[in-house]
């Protein structure tokens, strides 16, 4: 199960991303917080 | 705040090394206040909230029943993380993107929310929750 909660921070933007440990939300905050969206 | 602090911490170790900036907050989107709480340090580092990405879900696991015999405790689980938990994390986070005037939530669902999968006889609960 992926319950968790992960914030990224960057100068550009403020995002939450909320599973993101793993998976799809890792994959999310990887890409938002180093600005690969 | 959050419930698996290693998959967290693995997250932000990979965020980090690659130059991004990244932070963790244990939670559990079954509790309301842990998930005002970490909207509200979401926000509170640099005063907004521009973007929210819900992919909290879960799907029974290997728990593959008919539906004549699925387990209700496995429903009421994803019913409370799939629908319960995405509903409390918008809650919080338009509650501080309506104010400041701006945002954009994305909502990550699953496949079976739209179309049957073969082969995985437990399709009905496995898919409602997931397209509710």
């Amino acid at each position: 199960m992926t319950q968790t909660t992960t914030q990224t921070h960057s100068d550009a933007k403020t995002a939450l991303v909320t599973g993101g440990g793993t998976g799809i939300g890792g994959a999310a905050a990887f890409a938002l917080a180093t600005e690969r969206l | 705040m959050g419930r698996t602090a290693a998959t967290l911490e693995q997250t932000v170790k990979l965020i980090n090394d690659a130059g991004g900036s990244a932070r963790y907050v244990i939670a559990d989107v079954h509790d309301e206040q842990a998930v005002r709480h970490a909207v509200e340090i979401a926000a509170s580092h640099s005063g907004r909230l521009d973007v929210a990405v819900n992919s909290t879900g879960v799907d029974g696991g290997n728990d593959s029943h008919p539906l004549i015999d699925y387990p209700l405790e496995t429903l009421e689980l994803m019913l409370a993380t799939n629908v319960r938990g995405m509903f409390l994390s918008m809650k919080y986070e338009l509650k501080i993107m309506s104010t400041q005037g701006f945002g954009s939530i994305v909502n990550i669902s699953s496949g079976a929310g739209l179309t049957g999968v073969a082969g995985i006889r437990a399709t009905w609960p496995r898919s409602t929750p997931r397209s509710a």
